[in-house]
């Protein structure tokens, strides 16, 4: 176990010193002067100016600038935006969270429903409901999902007016960020009122979660689909049915534990597909996350904003990865080492 | 003596034969194909089909809905948008935007990425490692985000957001070039070549990428499949095609405002879109299937 | 009453050219405690006809039979239900890689003791009890710590001694064993085969041994069925298949073993016919063996039937090979 554990952090971190690495690079490519981009239009000359420029070390080596550009963000620095004038990591602390929420609760979707059913199209291999289930998976795997989200809004928002348009609660509810998950937080907001609020945000939430489920779900039902078909297939299967095992606990028990094991790893793919979704539901839902703040970011080149924000979700998503090889590794016997 | 034949031959049919044997059954890989040679022919066409200009503005005639609602008229099939642009022909002229755009995308990262898979896959050491942490780094960053990124960078504009999505796509590429030539060169018939004194590029070109054609095929699939929708994505945010262009994304951006005055032009580019990829996605399952070595016969 | 009784079985798959046949109206029986071979080369159908057995083929396979019993018992008489619970506990089944057929995600001893947990033993330390002596049984030292171990962390060897220690937790009365040392050292082969054959003299339990190797059943068996794409070829008791086949295909098998002591020349070729198998959709007309066969004539294009030859058993052949005289010392 120590053994894993220590070969996973030792791949993070060379993923991590990589990312920034490349990330210093990108910022050499950028035309224009450097000090301008990362700190506004200081006068060349001025006190700010030439203050600013030391410590980016401008005029020093490309290593030396990069020893500078790694110490800084090591130390949590990862500048000021230029708009707000705030830390690029508190406003990244600000919005992350909506978009954690979003995240977790499509990822719940596209799991449960994704997995489910895969296992009964490969069970009903051939029949109409493996038929149904392949093809609106093949929709749904084919989505442009910022056109879905238009047409959701269109059709649940506009016509029946089932949920609401834009954004996490009503303004109508103050709710302080205690935790940053809308969901948590209005539970405490209004003892008054009980649920209202918490049914407020949540109703608020189901319409985006679902449309950034889409593309995982289809994706996850599709391979649940084929692996499972393919572990049904497997020797070890026809010897549980010869002793007798009964087909449900085949399929859920010695089936399915096998059929997952090699989907985990794409599974933890999709955190990147998921994060990219991100961005363009936040966008049509008015849902005030980090894509929504980077796309903004990226409208008012507010540079510093965006290059630290784009650092940090690949910070995270290295995470995610990361974990998913020591759940992938906790979860296959056959990574144990022999005896 | 005297030979009699007593027992037929049944040839069994070459490669290429078989594949599309297998393929043709495949009902829905068939209709994606079909469907897919139709829009390429409507994109290469679009000047002749469409039958207006699609930036022509008929002032009268402002969101005019399709010729299925009660009060559209068959002048407009499809209606028009918030400017009185016939939708029918923009969406035509866009499909020349949309999948020229996407075969680009897909040309530039095929090729740099086969090289680069090429050299990380042949050329062990320091080289393989720099190529293959990179990558690493760009599959890291969420592909929409990280075309994002690079068009920030760059300026908004189409070029730029061509190279951007290739750049995405790159790694895959890479990677499976560079996994399968790694699988290929372990096999006994690769260590036959060498043995025999074959040089890395003969080997490369008569040994390995033959074998490899079937996984890069079915990538180029889904590399275009993504192209398609990321391009989209990145003009429906205003950072790829810039709105007088009728690029399927940069449409349905423009029409956001009036969705729901006229539905219309949101609903019918969108389709556009969906029903391309579909028929994209369609056709790589297909061709995976019919590639497949394992004969799924039954 | 028999064992094993089979009457004119019949398997079909569906292909996109319609149903094909890969078993081929098979009649067999077999006597409680009886070893049976069952010797064909690959794709001729006796892996389908074991799962048949079984009850295991895939769902879009079709079967048909005059007669199928097992144990006494008609199977085709059953629900779908009643038949699978029957089959586990009148029969059991080992394949040929042993590897595979064992659950990767669960350890030995939770394979055992579900095994056991299926035949009846409830508690959790009389199934671990029953576990260990299942293992020392088929001839596992050290038991108590394979229990907790994991099937990749084994070797072949040991993954088939422990699918055997499995197959008889149910005490069953037939054990079907589908090739199940083709894919082991030849060492070990032959330990599975005389575990195999202790089992079916302590135990009488009948024992039908799928195998494509003549030389692996030699004396251990009592008849011999050969089959040859789906059907079956010869069907004798098994002194006299070895000293004298009479059905070319049989004759071919045997020939096609090398025998150790036998003088070998220099160059010398071993015997194999000509051509491989018939693919199963592109058989054929009349005898099956045909086109490979060394006496094939002009009414092997008429299918031959299975029949009586004297003193001997049955042969599917027009022209069935005469009695071998003794061998010239």
């Amino acid at each position: 176990m120590i053994r894993i554990i220590l070969r996973q952090l030792s791949i993070f971190a060379s993923s991590l010193l990589g990312i920034i690495f490349i990330f210093f690079l990108l910022t050499q490519l950028i035309p224009g002067d450097p000090v301008v981009l990362n700190y506004g239009n200081l006068t060349p000359g001025s006190f700010e100016y030439e203050r600013a420029a030391e410590s980016l070390g401008v005029n020093q080596s490309f290593f030396d600038q990069f020893y500078l550009y790694l110490k800084r963000v090591l130390s949590g620095d990862f500048g000021y935006s230029l708009i707000t004038n705030r830390s690029v990591l508190d406003e990244f602390l600000t919005f992350f969270p909506a978009t954690l929420e979003l995240s977790i609760f499509a990822s719940l979707i596209a799991l449960i429903l994704g997995v489910s059913l895969g296992v009964f199209a490969a069970v009903r291999k051939g029949t109409w409901l493996d038929n149904l289930v392949m093809s609106s998976s093949l929709v749904g795997y084919s989505m442009p999902i910022f056109w879905w989200g238009m047409l959701l809004i269109l059709f649940f928002s506009l016509d029946l007016g089932w949920a609401p348009v834009a954004g996490r609660i009503s303004y109508v509810y103050d709710i302080e960020p205690v935790t940053g998950f809308m969901l948590i937080d209005s539970l405490y907001a209004y003892p008054k009122y009980e649920f209202a609020a918490f049914y407020n945000a949540l109703s608020h939430l189901v319409l985006p979660a679902f449309v950034l489920a889409t593309v995982p779900l289809a994706a996850i039902a599709r391979m649940t689909r084929s692996s499972m078909i393919e572990v049904l297939n497997a020797d070890y299967i026809l010897t549980a049915k010869a002793k007798g095992v009964s087909d449900t606990k085949i399929i859920w028990v010695h089936g399915l534990r096998n059929a997952l094991i090699p989907m985990v790893t794409i599974i933890g793919l999709q955190s990147s597909v998921l994060l990219t979704g991100a961005i363009l539901t936040e966008t049509i839902f008015a849902w005030p996350g980090i894509g929504k703040w980077m796309v903004e970011a990226i409208f008012r080149r507010d540079f510093p904003t965006i290059q630290g924000g784009v650092l940090l979700i690949a910070f995270f998503v290295v995470l995610i990865n990361a974990s998913v090889d020591f759940l992938y590794a906790v979860i296959n016997p056959r990574m144990r080492r022999p005896k | 003596m005297n030979e009699v034949i007593l027992y037929k031959e049944t040839p069994i049919p070459g490669r290429w034969k078989q594949f599309w044997g297998k393929f043709r059954r495949n009902k829905g890989a068939l209709s994606g194909f079909i469907f897919l040679c139709f829009m390429v022919l409507m994109a290469v066409f679009s000047p002749l089909i469409a039958p207006f200009d699609p930036a022509e503005q008929f002032t009268e005639y402002l969101r005019t809905p399709p010729a299925w609602y009660e009060n559209g008229i068959n002048h407009f099939i499809f209606g028009t948008d918030d400017l009185g642009r016939d939708l029918l022909s923009r969406v035509i002229h866009g499909s020349r935007l949309s999948l020229g755009l996407s075969a680009t995308v897909v040309i530039i990262a095929a090729s740099l990425g086969i090289l680069l898979g090429a050299i990380a896959g042949l050329l062990r050491g320091t080289l393989e490692f720099i190529i293959l942490r990179f990558m690493d780094v760009i599959l890291a960053i969420p592909s929409l985000l990280l075309a994002i990124v690079i068009v920030a960078i760059m300026g908004p504009g189409l070029p730029n957001a061509v190279y951007a999505v290739a750049i995405v796509l790159i790694p895959h590429f890479v990677r499976i070039v560079r996994a399968a030539i790694k699988e290929e060169m372990s096999k006994d018939y690769v260590i036959a070549a060498r043995l025999d004194g074959a040089s890395p590029i003969r080997l490369f070109t008569h040994s390995i990428f033959p074998n490899i054609l079937p996984p890069l095929i079915i990538q180029l699939t889904l590399a275009f499949s993504t192209a398609l929708v990321d391009i989209a994505a990145l003009g429906f945010l205003g950072l790829g095609a810039q709105p007088p262009n009728p690029e399927w994304g940069t449409i349905l951006s423009q029409s956001r405002d009036f969705i729901q005055l006229a539905p219309w032009t949101v609903t019918i580019p969108g389709l556009a879109i969906l029903l391309t990829v579909m028929s994209i996605n369609l056709m790589g399952d297909g061709l995976r299937d019919a590639l497949d070595p394992k004969d799924h016969r039954e | 009453m028999s064992l094993l009784h089979i009457e004119n079985l019949t398997i079909e798959f569906p292909t996109h050219k319609g149903y094909v046949r890969v078993v081929d109206k098979v009649s067999l029986r077999m006597k409680s405690g009886e070893v049976l071979g069952v010797v064909g080369e690959s794709g001729s159908g006796k892996s389908m006809l074991a799962l048949a057995v079984m009850g295991l083929l895939a769902p879009n396979a079709k079967l048909t039979a005059d007669f199928l019993s097992l144990n006494h018992q008609d199977l085709m008489k059953l629900t779908k239900e009643q038949r699978r619970s029957f089959i586990a506990q009148n029969a059991s089944i080992i394949f040929q890689k042993p590897e595979n057929s064992l659950n990767p995600c669960f350890s030995v001893g939770d394979q055992l003791r579900e095994s056991l947990k299926l035949n009846g033993v409830q508690r959790y330390r009389e199934q671990q009890k029953k576990a260990i002596e299942l293992l020392s049984d088929v001839g596992i030292s050290d038991p108590e710590t394979r229990l907790s171990q994991y099937p990749h962390q084994l070797s072949g060897g040991m993954n088939q001694r422990i699918m055997i220690a499995m197959a008889i937790a149910s005490k069953p009365k037939l054990l079907i064993a589908d090739e199940p040392t083709t894919a082991l050292d030849v060492t070990i082969q032959a330990q599975i085969i005389e575990l195999l054959l202790q089992l079916n003299t302590d135990n009488d339990m009948g024992l039908m041994l799928i195998t494509h190797d003549f030389a692996l059943l030699s004396e251990s068996t009592q008849r011999v069925c050969v089959m040859y794409s789906g059907q079956i070829m010869e069907n004798a008791n098994s002194q006299n298949i070895l000293k004298s086949p009479r059905h070319p295909y049989s004759k071919a098998l045997l020939e096609s073993i090398p025998h150790i002591g036998e003088r070998h020349h220099m160059g010398e070729r071993l015997f194999s016919l000509k051509g491989t198998i018939p693919a199963i959709d592109h058989l054929p007309v009349g005898c099956r063996l045909g086109p490979r066969c060394p006496r094939a004539a002009k009414e092997c294009v008429k299918t031959p039937r299975l029949e009586a030859v004297k003193n001997h058993g049955l042969v599917r052949c027009h022209f069935p090979l005469p009695e071998a005289q003794e061998k010239e010392a």
